[in-house]
């Protein structure tokens, strides 16, 4: 079975005609191309449609996200349509309309049997202009799906690298709009997506930043001819392109491990899609940066959008060396099976 | 430049649990021990032969030929569990992959049934005749050349860093067979089947700095090679000899030359003999991941090439960061576990050993990484 990237080409045409040609203007938030998402149903893909979903698959979900990664969108679709609607969708609750966003970690957050939520969720994305935010809280017979409304929570407002908004939500026996409980496997699941999540906007941000670096290196010309021509920029462009099929092939193959329903392999392949992408993130800004240079550096060039964001995506739903802790934890656990199993899957 | 990720077939499932188990059992009968780099430096013909009878060699060949005409993606299955066996594969490894597959697609009938049964089971070896003393990176620039005679040619040359040539029966060379003109620098250029035991063929042992015998240097003096043992056409060799590229460059054997290593230093884990901390742990998350999507990378280039597609960008981008990992990972083990490297060592120090003094060779052979990223980059239009 291929991921092939000719049936999703409506859906990636769709998403880059609503998202735009370029990356979005700077600002908290892009109110409009977060409108144009959710009437257009891609915030919700992989929703059942009994929840008022579109009743797609996790790829086609994935595949806007990319969209959105690759323009350095000021919307929470990640949180939305990767964790928050799959949340919403595993417990069974109608998606609200509106900004909707998840946190990627919701440790802490306790329910109790009234109901009420109390602790903090920490950086929580986009929470202060959400007006439905889906945590998982630890209810007293199991993990339950909430839903807040944010404004009956305290936010202190925080960023990431990319200045994108990272609030904590303090819950001091708010009650949520809409709750459910859910099979105790959510839980791992859920910190699944969210790595899953960073994985795939890593994937469209590190496009965007070959793609400017090509265009820089065929334009910007030293010693009379592009710099293109020079062996020493082909061979960084070339390294980088490497980075950047790292991150593209990673998440697709997590993706079609998520799909497939082996919860182990599923599991194997989301956390090293994680750390591979956050190792190549960190190669394909550094790479992108020398090749652009000075102007590359300065607000004044695109190149920043994509690469703070890299920079910061790549320790987001668990750091890298979480992840790197949990592959390991695993290949030597004497109990699960040999490490070359846990790699090919058979 | 798309890569496309793949899963293998289930139809791979059971295949590849019968060769895991055949290989486990080897290993336990004492047939081999497993090493690092096995497809350059561990030969044995024995085992050749039995996976050739278990029709386990040549399995993507047509069944008239030997072959069980079976997927691109169940040899894919059987290489990824040799390799990671760490078994004595590399009598047959060069024919098994490349040559028979180029005999197929450019061969005649006669050669065809003259030398791919015998590839397919495990008894006939070749070696690849493509860099000279003055051609390396430049292949276009081979000089050894082929003059037509009388019911043949007369070849006069050397070829240079063949492996295995002392025990191949054949080579596949790459001669010029009309003068070098710069304005068409690929043409003039025909591939030969030349029987290595001819006469005027001399194979003179390199010895690698490991002290091992793995290359040679083929000189051929005034050597006969009928008209029967041309392969394709007169002329023709350039585009035949670089559609192999993506073949030779793709496989599995780009990723995994090391991995019988991390899998010892993980098994030592398990069993409480090596040291488990907080350290070990980080350098092995990070390479257990690196090793996992390079991996589908490598099936994913595999991939592409089963459903008839030529990813031969894609096949160098893979190979450039697949062979780079094999030297990571060898340097991230030795600097966490307490052995030395030591060929005369235990296990674990005779793979770390190996490792050491094979990993030049990985980011050389089969196209050095700096003309990869060179592919990579005119693949995207920067050259």
């Amino acid at each position: 079975m291929n991921a092939s990237a000719q049936d999703l080409r409506p859906l990636t045409e769709t998403a880059e005609s609503i998202l735009g040609a370029g990356p979005s203007a700077e600002g908290v938030w892009d109110a409009a191309a977060w409108a144009a998402l959710e009437e257009s149903g891609l915030t919700t893909i992989d929703v059942p449609e009994s929840l008022g979903g579109g009743g797609g698959t996790l790829r086609e979900a994935a595949e806007v996200v990319r969209v959105a990664g690759a323009r350095a969108v000021r919307v929470p679709i990640a949180e939305a349509a990767l964790v928050g609607a799959w949340l919403l969708g595993a417990a069974g609750l109608p998606v609200p309309s509106g900004p909707l966003t998840a946190a990627l970690d919701s440790a802490g957050l306790t329910a109790d049997a009234s109901g009420a939520l109390t602790g903090t969720v920490r950086r929580v994305p986009y929470a202060r202009i959400a007006s439905s935010v889906v945590l998982l809280a630890d209810g007293p017979s199991g993990p339950v799906v909430v839903v807040v409304d944010p404004s009956t929570a305290a936010v202190s407002e925080g960023t990431n690298l990319a200045g994108e908004p990272r609030d904590d939500l303090v819950l001091d026996g708010v009650s949520p709009t809409a709750a459910a409980a859910v099979e105790p496997a959510v839980a791992a699941e859920l910190a699944l997506r969210g790595a899953l999540s960073r994985v795939v906007l890593a994937a469209g941000a590190g496009q965007t930043a070959l793609d400017l670096v090509l265009r820089h290196v065929s334009e910007r010309e030293q010693f009379g001819r592009p710099i293109a021509k020079f062996q020493a920029v082909q061979q960084l462009v070339a390294e980088l392109a490497g980075e950047v099929a790292s991150v593209t092939l990673s998440a697709e193959a997590a993706l079609l491990a998520t799909a497939s329903g082996d919860a182990s392999y599923a599991a194997t392949s989301v956390a090293a899609a994680r750390v591979v992408s956050a190792d190549a993130s960190t190669r394909i800004a550094a790479i992108a940066h020398q090749l652009v240079a000075g102007i590359g550096v300065t607000r004044e060039h695109a190149l920043h959008r994509s690469t703070t964001r890299l920079w910061a995506w790549r320790d987001e739903g668990g750091t890298e060396g979480f992840w790197a802790d949990r592959l390991a934890a695993r290949a030597v656990d004497p109990s699960a099976p040999p490490l070359w199993q846990q790699v090919v899957g058979i | 430049m798309r890569l496309a990720a793949h899963a293998l077939p289930e139809s791979t499932r059971a295949l590849r649990l019968e060769v895991r188990a055949f290989l486990r059992g080897e290993v336990e009968r004492g047939a081999f021990v497993p090493a690092v780099d096995t497809w350059l430096g561990g030969v044995d013909l024995d085992l050749s032969r039995a996976l050739g009878a278990r029709g386990w060699l040549g399995m993507s060949y047509p069944e008239q030929y030997g072959g069980r005409g079976a997927s691109a993606l169940d040899r894919f299955a059987v290489t990824e569990e040799l390799l990671a066996a760490g078994a004595p594969v590399a009598a047959h490894w060069i024919a098994e992959r490349q040559m028979a597959p180029s005999i197929l697609k450019w061969g005649t009938e006669e050669q065809k049934q003259r030398f791919v049964p015998g590839i397919a089971r495990g008894e006939l070896y070749f070696a690849i005749g493509m860099s000279e003393p003055d051609t390396g990176s430049d292949l276009a620039s081979v000089r050894t050349r082929g003059e037509k005679v009388d019911g043949g040619w007369r070849v006069n040359g050397a070829k240079i860093w063949t492996s295995g040539a002392h025990i191949a029966h054949r080579m596949i060379a790459l001669l010029r067979t009309s003068p070098r003109e710069d304005s068409a620098r690929h043409a003039g250029l025909s591939q030969f089947i030349i029987d290595l035991h001819s006469d005027g063929v001399e194979i003179r042992p390199i010895i690698s700095l490991d002290g091992k015998h793995h290359f040679n240097e083929v000189v051929f003096t005034d050597v006969f090679v009928p008209d029967e043992d041309v392969l394709g056409s007169v002329g023709d060799g350039w585009k035949q000899c670089t559609s192999e590229l993506a073949i030779e460059r793709s496989g599995p054997e780009r990723v995994l030359s090391t991995v019988p290593l991390l899998l010892l230093w993980v098994e030592a884990i398990r069993a409480g003999t090596l040291p488990d901390d907080v350290h070990a742990r980080r350098v092995l998350g990070s390479l257990v991941a690196r090793l996992f999507v390079l991996r589908q990378m490598s099936l994913a280039v595999g991939g592409s090439l089963a459903s008839g597609q030529s990813p031969d960008v894609e096949a160098a981008l893979v190979k450039d960061l697949g062979t780079r990992f094999e030297s990571q990972l060898t340097e991230a083990v030795r600097r966490v576990v307490p052995d030395v490297p030591d060929l005369a060592g235990s296990p674990l120090s005779s793979m770390l050993a190996t490792a050491v003094l094979h990993a030049p060779g990985f980011t050389l052979r089969g196209g050095t990484n700096e003309i990869l990223r060179g592919v990579v980059a005119r693949g995207l239009g920067v050259r």
